[in-house]
């Protein structure tokens, strides 16, 4: 399979609905005495805007430079596929119960040190093992396996955008949705073209802190609260994670800026997914964050307006059903990732009537 | 009748082998190093460049449905 042009509309996808961001990578030159010394392309995907010389890969190790164009290297294959619960992407106000077929291609354009799936996110696509799995096989594969969704999650689709909006043009045909789960970290043009193409979205926000961004991310903070107000904008279904990391991003102050900032920007009924750390990658010398932390997460958002607070990883926690912000009768009924009961009639609490914002489909 | 160095000493190369023999060799060094290399440095418009990827093995519906600890 030969992969398109990185950032152009790919092959094969000249359907309606196909991405019009398109931008194969600007030319550049280093200038040296005066002369040009070394053509380069700059990918103009995320706001790294890296530079690349001939035959040499991107921050995210997937978009390279051949003969002058990016190329995505990963494109048309899974690096993983598992048929999940939507529940544990996480959604919990978009079709509750509903299997996502769930893929990522390898790399990352973000390098945080506590990445919870840092062996596939921060590999060298040459170095994994992947399948061959083109959009159309994709959408073919949900459908055979009776999954309405797709998910591109686990790493981040932004660095294998070419293959999420081809699936998903792909996917719609056959009926079946599409959701992203990414960090966000991408050009705005880009990322609203891929949000025309997908029915939801949950964004993580490693922490309301650019300087955290910037010393364990290799990111920054201000295109990603630009992509949580474009997935506002575009009028996808909207969630929100955040990792608590002890002694990292478990400061009261920082979690309570970001709960307000949200309540101002993306509104109070936007689920927020307080998620549990476990050590891994580069903070495995860190402890699992400990419940009571947890639990003053939850009670900071819920003191700053929010009215739908969740808190993950913590099997059987209080907080993992949906209980209606108005009244607190119970609407959908967790266990961990499981559904066990869904209450809602036509989206509305059975008890006070009141609308319960998300995508419920034929469950209630 | 055969020229008089067309004939050689018993066990000795004939010359006309001897020279078909070494074009064959200079033609076959030249095949595999010299031409490519020659053919790259123009930009020979069939020889795209491969793009690396990943190692690749097909998706069986164990790999959908097997446990795994990854996040999201």
């Amino acid at each position: 399979m030969h992969p398109p042009d990185a950032g152009s509309e790919a092959e094969g996808s000249g359907s309606e609905g196909s991405p019009s961001w398109m931008d194969p990578g600007r030319e550049v030159h280093c200038v040296e005495g005066g002369e040009v010394a070394l053509a380069l392309v700059e990918c103009t995907l995320c706001p790294k805007q890296c530079r690349i010389p001939e035959g040499r890969s991107g921050d995210c190790r997937v978009r390279i430079n051949i003969d002058g164009r990016l190329r995505a290297s990963t494109y048309g294959t899974v690096v993983a596929a598992h048929v999940d619960p939507i529940e544990k992407k996480p959604f919990f106000h978009f079709h509750p119960g509903a299997t996502a077929l769930s893929i990522a291609a390898a790399g990352c354009n973000l390098h945080c040190d506590g990445c919870q799936n840092w062996e596939i996110s921060q590999a060298n696509p040459e170095e994994t093992e992947a399948h061959p799995l083109p959009p159309e096989e994709l959408a073919r594969m949900a459908a055979r396996e009776g999954a309405p969704l797709v998910a591109f999650t686990y790493t981040d689709p932004i660095v294998y955008y070419e293959y999420t909006c081809d699936s998903a043009v792909a996917c719609a045909a056959r009926g079946i949705g599409s959701v992203v789960v990414t960090a966000g970290y991408a050009n705005d043009a880009p990322i609203r073209a891929l949000f025309r193409l997908v029915k939801a979205a949950t964004i993580d926000v490693k922490a309301f802190d650019d300087a955290f961004y910037r010393s364990h991310c290799g990111g920054g903070l201000k295109p990603v609260l630009n992509t949580l107000v474009a997935a506002r904008e575009e009028g996808i279904w909207l969630e929100v994670s955040n990792l608590v990391v002890p002694g990292m991003t478990d400061d009261p102050v920082k979690i309570g800026e970001l709960c307000r900032w949200i309540r101002q920007n993306l509104g109070e009924d936007v689920p927020l997914h307080f998620l549990r750390f476990a050590p891994h990658y580069r903070q495995e010398n860190l402890p699992a964050t400990p419940v009571a932390t947890m639990d003053r997460a939850w009670q900071i958002a819920r003191d700053a307006g929010m009215r739908y607070v969740y808190v993950g990883n913590v099997p059987g926690h209080a907080s993992e059903s949906t209980k209606c912000a108005s009244c607190g009768a119970l609407l959908i009924e967790r266990a961990g990732y499981r559904l066990l009961s869904v209450r809602l009639r036509d989206g509305r609490c059975p008890t006070c009537g009141s609308a319960i914002p998300g995508v419920f489909g034929g469950q209630g | 009748m055969k020229r008089q160095d067309d004939r050689g000493d018993a066990g000795a190369i004939p010359r006309r082998t001897f020279l078909a023999g070494l074009v064959t060799a200079i033609a076959a060094v030249l095949a595999a190093f010299a031409l490519p290399a020659w053919r790259a440095e123009r930009g020979a418009p069939e020889a795209a460049r491969s793009v690396p990827g990943p190692r690749l093995r097909p998706l069986t519906r164990n790999d959908l449905y097997r446990d795994h600890d990854l996040a999201g």
